[in-house]
């Protein structure tokens, strides 16, 4: 069988394609140009032969079932998700911008509460949401930094504009996917890498270490940092033990520490107790600390509310940082940047109907088989409900729902998101994508060149959630 | 300074893998032996050294060649067996992962993928000597890899004290499967003495050769046995086995400010003490019983261990 271009019948419609919409070259890009050197067999060999070695790389989320453990890899798309440095520029300040405002507006909520008060975001929205920990009301931070990590989902319209679709304040995971997508990338097909200047990624466990260490307590010169995790039957448990890796500290559980009476926390060691400066928390609030929160939690330590007040240990992110990242507060993210920095957001929100305001509630109302209706305060996709795509019961339930309780809901357009050429068992193919970049705060910010590309594997789908069948691609920022 | 619970698992992940390639040695030297006699006689002793037979008694089985094979390979059930002690290795070897080099963690990975595939497929007697002979090399692998990846900190330690304890434990369950029997009062000393066996098992601890260079031509069973328990240069002797594991508690304290502590030192001391003084006659039921004694002392290490690194007060 004769070779065909693998681009030959590439056709990405009305939707914005990151590489052939994309200025940077279109069908004559590089990457283009390499890959159709191949043939989809190979192609498709060499993926299997990558997947594989994620597999016995154990670059895994586990599923644990009754027959035992079972590591399931994210999905891999060797096709690079290009970012050219003109678009990088733009969202490495954007993003900045929005983590700024984000911990400004913490520093605030927790504090004097002025933005509630100027009545710029409504007070219940933020003192009754879920999120919102009264226990942290006078803690004062180091560095005033509330969200050390973050993740701002990015989505890009018809129009090639880069737009936000969520902030992430709680522990938003999938750096490790960055990073292990890269390495995979240049031990599987360094000959479509080669001689492309690329943006490295492979420094973000020291850059982490870094920005955290930034955030110590006061007057501790060289902490101890810690990662603490729920334990090896945590899905994302790879995360964790990547993170403690690549920042070369323990990964350790809410059993391995303990609080003493002076609140300060410390870690069992087979040389006695160590002391322990920051946490790097990959659990909830809510399991943080059973003397405060959940008093049933087993996966944290008590007492380590009592050593955050005593200003003895930081905790990352802060308790409280989901208050911030709430679907409801999202609306309100143009004002929040505007009222702190004074400035016009760099990166614009999708358009988003706050139901709790009269005439949103009664425009979205009027258009539900239009819009995307998403419960505030639920992550993961889950709940969502998309007008285009739904059935007359699923409308009329979730307009029942609307009614009964605006305040937790809100509304967008259907946006198609970008796509981006994948390799599929047919050949290669338009398929959605997002970008997760990932911003760390210390004294300042930083955020890692590129980020998490997930990609709804499925023909059509716009659902890129791992946990609803999506996968990753390496994502290059482009010097 | 290595967290407890790190400690633990190292030592568990030495052990299990060690325990792994043991159990292949053993099925080996037993199928190798028992296919000389065209016996199933060989089988149930295994299960005496064990303590399993009511566990395997449960399955409703002849204690046959097969079966018993089966029961310590790829039985899920049975915690002793190869398949559950690679499991644990793996769940070990998780929890402390990020100490872990990369290339450790994959190889274990990958056997722990071979064991599972065993278990898919049944085994047969007629490859059962080379599924303990790539079992066994897959064990070998694990050893190399860690020896030539894994820095050598507190993991590392832990890790090798582990491998050497459960190392020297198993090697006199191996020795035990033909003496068990005196385990009994009214079984007679004065059965012939096994050289044919304790030749398999000599081959199987790779110390044939080394024990012809060592000895007389006249060697005899009670030579053979003192040259697995007592040797200092046999890889798999107990003596072996057990100064590296005392080795490695002078490490701890030595680089990283762990003293073992008065109990681990004096469970140590009378492990040493007791391979350093084996009985005049190593045969028959002294041997046996010299083999109780010994497993007792590594027991009791263990426990010290357990009490002074891995369940500190706090």
């Amino acid at each position: 069988m004769p070779s065909r271009n693998l681009f030959a019948d590439y056709d990405a419609g009305a939707d914005y394609c990151e590489i052939t919409s994309n200025a940077a070259g279109g069908k004559n890009n590089t990457v283009a140009k390499r890959l159709s050197r191949y043939n989809l067999r190979t192609l498709n060999k060499r993926n299997a032969a990558a997947e594989r070695e994620l597999r016995n790389l154990g670059i895994t989320f586990t599923v644990y079932s009754d027959a035992g453990a079972i590591d399931r890899i994210l999905p891999f798309d060797p096709l690079p998700r290009q970012i050219s440095s003109d678009d990088w520029k733009v969202l490495d300040k954007g993003c900045i911008q929005r983590v700024t405002a984000l911990n400004a507006f913490l520093k605030d909520v927790y504090g004097k509460q002025q933005i509630l008060k100027d009545g710029v975001v409504p007070k219940d929205l933020v003192l009754k949401n879920k999120h919102f920990r009264k226990e942290m009301l006078g803690v004062k931070l180091a560095q005033d930094t509330y969200t050390h990590i973050s993740g701002v989902d990015l989505i890009r319209d018809e129009n090639g504009e880069f737009l936000v679709l969520e902030d992430n304040c709680r522990s938003p995971s999938g750096v490790s996917y960055v990073i292990e997508n890269r390495h995979l990338m240049m031990r599987s097909f360094p000959d479509l890498m080669e001689g492309i200047k690329i943006l490295p990624v492979s420094d973000y466990g020291k850059r982490l270490r870094g920005k955290l260490s930034e955030t110590a307590p006061p007057r501790v010169q060289n902490p101890n940092i810690v990662l603490l995790t729920p334990g090896v039957f945590n899905s994302a448990y790879f995360e964790h033990v990547f993170l403690a890796r690549e920042m070369g500290v323990p990964l350790v559980e809410g059993r391995d520490l303990v609080v003493d009476e002076d609140d300060r926390v410390f870690m069992k060691s087979i040389s006695g107790l160590k002391r322990v400066h920051l946490i790097y928390r990959r659990i909830d609030d809510d399991f943080l600390d059973p003397e405060v929160f959940r008093k049933d939690s087993m996966l944290g330590t008590p007492g380590l509310m009592r050593a955050l007040k005593a200003g003895k240990v930081t905790i990352a992110n802060a308790v409280g940082a989901g208050v911030a990242d709430d679907k409801a507060v999202y609306a309100y993210m143009p004002r929040i940047i505007d009222y702190y920095l004074g400035e016009e957001a760099i990166l614009n929100n999708v358009k988003t109907w706050i139901c709790r305001e009269a005439d949103d509630l009664a425009y979205v109302l009027d258009h539900l088989d239009e819009l995307v209706v998403k419960p505030v305060g639920e992550s993961g996709g889950y709940g969502i409900v998309i007008g285009p795509k739904a059935t007359r019961t699923e409308l009329r339930d979730v307009r029942k729902s609307i009614k009964k309780d605006p305040a937790n809901y809100i509304a967008q357009p259907m946006i198609s998101l970008s796509v981006c050429p994948t390799l599929t068992p047919k050949g290669v193919a338009p398929r959605h994508v997002d970008l997760r970049p990932f911003v760390l705060t210390g004294k300042e910010s930083w955020v890692l060149p590129g980020g998490l590309t997930r990609v709804a594997m499925r023909e059509g789908s716009l659902i890129v959630n791992s946990s609803q069948g999506g996968g990753s691609k390496d994502t290059w920022v482009m010097r | 300074m290595l967290l407890s619970r790190f400690a633990e698992s190292a030592f568990w992940l030495g052990r299990y893998m060690e325990r792994v390639e043991s159990l292949a040695r053993l099925l080996w030297v037993t199928e190798a032996f028992a296919a000389d006699q065209e016996s199933d006689d060989a089988w149930a002793p295994i299960l005496s050294v064990f303590a399993d037979e009511a566990a395997f008694a449960d399955r409703g089985k002849r204690p046959n060649a097969l079966n018993v094979a089966r029961f310590y390979l790829t039985d899920r059930g049975n915690p002793n067996s190869a398949v559950s002690a690679a499991f644990m290795a793996k769940e070990n070897a998780r929890s402390l992962r990020h100490l872990l080099s990369t290339e450790a963690w994959r190889e274990i990975s990958v056997f722990n993928d071979e064991m599972a595939a065993l278990q898919k497929r049944r085994v047969s007697l007629s490859r059962l000597s080379e599924i303990c002979l790539s079992l066994r090399d897959g064990c070998y692998t694990h050893r190399g890899v860690m020896a030539a990846t894994c820095y050598r900190d507190e993991v590392w330690r832990f890790h090798q004290l582990g491998a050497a304890l459960e190392r020297a434990d198993q090697m006199t369950r191996l020795i035990d499967i033909k003496y068990f029997r005196f385990d009994r009062d009214d079984i007679d000393e004065t059965a012939p003495p096994d050289v044919a066996w304790w030749n398999t098992l000599l081959r199987s601890a790779s110390g044939y050769h080394a024990f012809q260079r060592r000895h007389s031509v006249n060697a005899d069973p009670a030579d053979a046995a003192r040259f697995v328990l007592c040797d200092p240069y046999l890889p798999l002797s107990v003596a072996n086995a057990a100064d590296a594991a005392f080795y490695q508690l002078e490490r701890l304290e030595r680089d990283f400010n762990a003293k073992p502590g008065t109990d681990v030192n004096a469970a140590a001391k009378a492990l040493d003490a007791r391979l350093a003084a084996p009985p005049a006659k190593l045969n028959g039921r002294a041997l046996h019983r010299y083999l109780d004694a010994i497993q007792q002392e590594i027991i009791a290490l263990a426990n010290a261990l357990h009490d002074r690194y891995f369940a500190p007060a706090g």
